[in-house]
C-alpha cells in the first residue's frame, strides 16, 4: 500500500497530472487519425519529452498509449475507417450501428469498454509486475540468459504467420545490437571506423524511423492508391445521444470482463500483441451473442450492429495496454512494439526498466504503475470532449498535410536526441528498412525485441559460460539453476509448437487433395 | 507454348517475386555480416558469427520456399517511385542543413515535395501549408525545446535558420 501511495503522490503533482491529462487528449485525437497509431504518436511525442523530467515525460507517454487504443475506436465507427489498427473490428458493428442512426451510443459503448478492459488491465500490472519483478531480482547471469532467449523466443512462437520469417527479423534486431563496441569485450564491431557507430546505433532514432518514417511512406503509398482508385470520403452520420441505458450495461458486464481478461492474458505475454486479443475476444462474444441474443425481436444480427461486437474488441485492446507493460517493468521485456518504445522514452532519462526499477527508482515504477489507472479515469470524460468537439474537425484533415507534418516531427525528434545529424540518417534507413520488411510481410516486432534484448543476451550468456568455465549445460541444469530450465523448455515449446502446427497443417492439405482425386 | 516462351516467363517471375528478391538479399547481408564477424577477435566474434549464420539459413529458406512455391507475390514496383522521391527528398534535407543552406529553405523544400508527392499539386497552397509548418516547426524545435540546428547562411537573423 505504501508503495501504490508513493505512486500516488508521485502523479498527483500537478505538473504530472497535466502532462498525463495532455497525453490522453493527444492519445485520443492521435488515434482518432486513420493511419496515425499510437506508435507514430510516440515516436513523434519522443523527442518532445527530452526537456521534461523523467516523471512528466513517462505520465504523458501512458496518457498517448492508453487513449491511441481507445481512440481508434472514433473513426473506425464514424468513418469506417480504423484510427488504429486495435480498431480493426469495431468498423464491423460500431459502423453498422452508426449508420442506423446510433453513432453515439456506438461511440459509447466503445469508451466505456476501453475504460473498463484499462481500469482492469491497470489492476493486473499493479499486481503482477512488482511480484515478478521481486522473483527476478534473484536471477543471476544463467537465468537472465534463459529470460533473454524465452522473451524473443515467444515472439517468434506467437507469430501467426511465417515463423522463418519471424526468426529472420529477430535476428536481424540482434545483428543490429552488435554494432559498436562489444558490452563483454570492448572490442568494436561493424562500426567502420565511424565515431557515430561506436556506442551502436542510436536506439531513439531507429525507433523514430521505424515506427514514424516508415509510417509516411505508408501514407504516400496510400494517398497514390487513393488517388489511382478515386475513392472518395463517406458522408459522417450524426453522433445523437451517448447514454447508455442500464439494461445494455448489465447485458455488456459479461462480454467487459471476459474480454478484458483475454487482453490482460494476451498482454502479459511478450509479442502477442493486440490483434490476437481483439480477435480472440471477438469470437468469443460472437459466440455468447449468438447463444443469448441473436433472433429475438429487434435484435441486430451479429456484424450488423451488435453492441458486443464492439464492447469485446474495444475492452479487449484496452485491457493489453497495461498488462503488456508486466514484462517490461519487471522483467525488462517488452510486451509490444508500442512498450519496446517506451524503452525509449526510459533511456532519455537514464531509466533502464526490469527488477532494478522498482528498487533504484521505485518511485517511477509505482508511478507509471498507478498513471496507467489514472488514466483510464480520465479518459472517460476526456473521450466524451474529444468526440463532441474535435472529431469532426480532425476527420477533415488532408491526409497530405499530415504526411508533412509527421516526416518533419520524426526528423526533427531523432536530430534533436544528441543535435547529431548522423540521427536524421539513421531514422531514414530505419523506416526504409522498415517500409520494406512490410513489402516482405516480415514482422517488426522480434527485431525490436532482438535489438533491446541484444546487448543483455550476449553478456549474460557470456559471463555465464565464463561462471561456468565453458560449461553449456549451466543452462540446463536442473539442480542449480532449475529456473532456467524451466525457461529454456518453455522457449524449446515456443519453436516446436509452430512447426507442429505446420506439419498438422500439411498433412491435413495432402490428405484434401488425395480426397479430392 | 515454345519452351524458350515458358522458361522466359518464369524466369520473369521468379525475378519479380518479393520473396525471392528478399531471401537473396537477406542471404547476402547476413554472409557479409557473418564474413565481417570473422575478422573480430574470437571472444566478440561468436555471437554475431552465431546470428548471422541462423540468418543466412533463414534468409536461404525463404529463398528456397520462395523458388519451389506457386504462389507468386509480385514486387510493387508502381509503389516504389513515390517512396524513393520520398527518400530523395529527405536526404536532400539532410545534406541542405548538413551544407549550410539552412532549416526554413530545406524544410520549406522538403514539405512541398512531400505534399506534391501526396497529391497536392497546387503549388501556391503547398507554399504556404509549408511554410506554416517550418514556421511552427521552428518555434517548437529551437524556441521551445532549445535544439541546436545546424548553423547556416541566414544564421546571422536567427540561429539555424
Amino acid at each position: 500500500m505504501d508503495q501504490i501511495a508513493l505512486g500516488f503522490s508521485e502523479l498527483l503533482q500537478p505538473a504530472v497530472l497535466m502532462m498525463l491529462t495532455i497525453g490522453v487528449f493527444a492519445g485520443l485525437v492521435v488515434g482518432s487519425i486513420p493511419g496515425v497509431n499510437d506508435n507514430i504518436a510516440f515516436a513523434v511525442f519522443i523527442p518532445f519529452s527530452f526537456n521534461l523530467p523523467a516523471e512528466q515525460a513517462l505520465a504523458l507517454m501512458v496518457g498517448i498509449y492508453c487513449a491511441a487504443a481507445a481512440g481508434g475506436a472514433i473513426p473506425a465507427i464514424m468513418i469506417r475507417v480504423p484510427g488504429t489498427a486495435s480498431a480493426l473490428l469495431t468498423t464491423i458493428n460500431g459502423n453498422a450501428m452508426a449508420r442506423k442512426g446510433q453513432a453515439g451510443q456506438a461511440l459509447s459503448i466503445a469508451m466505456v469498454s476501453s475504460v473498463v478492459g484499462g481500469l482492469l488491465s491497470a489492476l493486473v500490472l499493479l499486481v503482477f509486475a512488482p511480484a515478478l519483478a521481486k522473483v527476478a531480482l534473484r536471477f543471476g547471469y544463467v537465468e537472465n540468459a534463459a529470460l533473454t532467449i524465452l522473451g524473443l523466443s515467444s515472439v517468434v512462437g506467437l507469430l501467426s504467420g511465417n515463423v522463418l520469417k519471424g526468426v529472420i527479423s529477430a535476428m536481424l534486431g540482434l545483428l543490429i545490437s552488435t554494432i559498436g563496441y562489444s558490452q563483454v569485450t570492448g572490442y568494436p564491431r561493424y562500426t567502420f571506423g565511424s565515431i557515430n557507430l561506436i556506442e551502436g546505433i542510436p536506439f531513439v532514432p531507429m525507433l523514430v524511423g521505424l515506427f514514424g518514417v516508415a509510417a509516411v511512406f505508408d501514407l504516400l503509398r496510400d494517398q497514390a492508391q487513393e488517388r489511382r482508385e478515386n475513392t472518395e470520403a463517406e458522408k459522417l452520420p450524426e453522433i445523437g445521444s451517448m447514454r447508455l441505458g442500464r439494461t445494455l450495461i448489465r447485458r455488456l458486464i459479461p462480454t467487459w470482463l471476459t474480454s478484458a481478461a483475454i487482453g490482460n492474458f494476451i498482454g502479459v505475454l511478450p509479442g502477442a500483441g493486440m490483434l490476437m486479443a481483439i480477435y480472440i475476444a471477438y469470437d468469443q462474444a460472437g459466440r455468447r451473442f449468438r447463444k443469448h441474443f441473436a433472433g429475438r425481436k429487434g435484435e441486430a444480427k451479429w456484424d450488423e450492429g451488435a453492441p458486443e461486437g464492439i464492447a469485446a474488441p474495444e475492452a479487449a485492446n484496452n485491457a493489453v495496454t497495461a498488462s503488456s507493460m508486466v514484462p517490461l517493468l519487471s522483467l525488462g521485456i517488452p510486451g509490444n512494439s508500442t512498450s519496446a518504445l517506451f524503452i525509449g522514452a526510459m533511456a532519455l532519462h537514464g531509466l533502464v526498466p526490469g527488477p532494478l526499477l522498482f528498487t533504484q527508482h521505485a518511485d517511477i515504477a509505482w508511478m507509471i504503475m498507478v498513471a496507467f489507472l489514472a488514466c483510464n479515469i480520465i479518459m472517460g470524460p476526456a473521450a466524451y470532449i474529444v468526440i463532441r468537439t474535435v472529431s469532426r474537425v480532425i476527420f477533415s484533415i488532408p491526409k497530405n498535410v499530415m504526411v508533412g507534418v509527421i516526416v518533419l516531427l520524426c526528423l526533427l525528434g531523432a536530430y534533436s536526441d544528441g543535435n547529431n545529424l548522423f540521427n536524421i540518417w539513421v531514422a531514414l534507413g530505419a523506416g526504409a528498412v522498415a517500409y520494406l520488411m512490410k513489402i516482405a510481410n516480415i514482422p517488426l516486432g522480434p527485431a525490436i525485441l532482438g535489438l533491446v534484448l541484444g546487448g543483455q543476451m550476449e553478456a549474460s550468456i557470456a559471463n555465464s559460460l565464463s561462471i561456468s568455465r565453458g560449461d553449456w549445460l549451466v543452462f540446463i541444469d536442473p539442480v542449480n539453476h532449475p529456473i532456467s530450465a524451466i525457461m529454456l523448455l518453455a522457449a524449446l515449446l515456443m519453436w516446436v509448437a509452430p512447426a507442429l502446427r505446420g506439419l498438422r497443417h500439411m498433412r491435413a492439405n495432402r490428405f484434401a487433395k488425395g480426397q479430392r482425386s | 507454348m515454345p519452351t524458350s516462351v515458358k522458361s522466359g516467363t518464369a524466369t520473369r517471375r521468379i525475378l519479380s517475386d518479393v520473396y525471392v528478391w528478399t531471401g537473396a538479399i537477406l542471404f547476402a547481408f547476413a554472409a557479409g555480416a557473418a564474413c565481417l564477424a570473422l575478422s573480430f577477435d574470437p571472444t566478440s566474434r561468436t555471437f554475431p558469427l552465431v546470428v548471422s549464420i541462423i540468418m543466412m539459413i533463414a534468409g536461404g529458406g525463404i529463398f528456397l520456399q520462395a523458388l519451389s512455391s506457386h504462389e507468386h507475390r509480385p514486387l510493387p514496383l508502381h509503389e516504389f517511385g513515390t517512396i524513393g522521391l520520398a527518400v530523395i527528398a529527405i536526404v536532400l534535407w539532410g545534406l541542405g542543413l548538413a551544407f549550410g543552406l539552412g532549416f526554413l529553405l530545406s524544410t520549406i523544400a522538403l514539405t512541398m515535395a512531400m505534399l506534391w508527392l501526396s497529391g497536392l499539386r497546387t503549388p501556391l497552397r503547398a507554399l504556404v501549408i509549408s511554410s506554416v509548418i517550418a514556421a511552427v516547426a521552428y518555434g517548437l524545435f529551437v524556441m521551445v525545446l532549445n535544439v541546436h540546428l545546424p548553423s547556416s547562411f541566414l544564421s546571422f537573423i536567427a540561429p539555424g535558420l
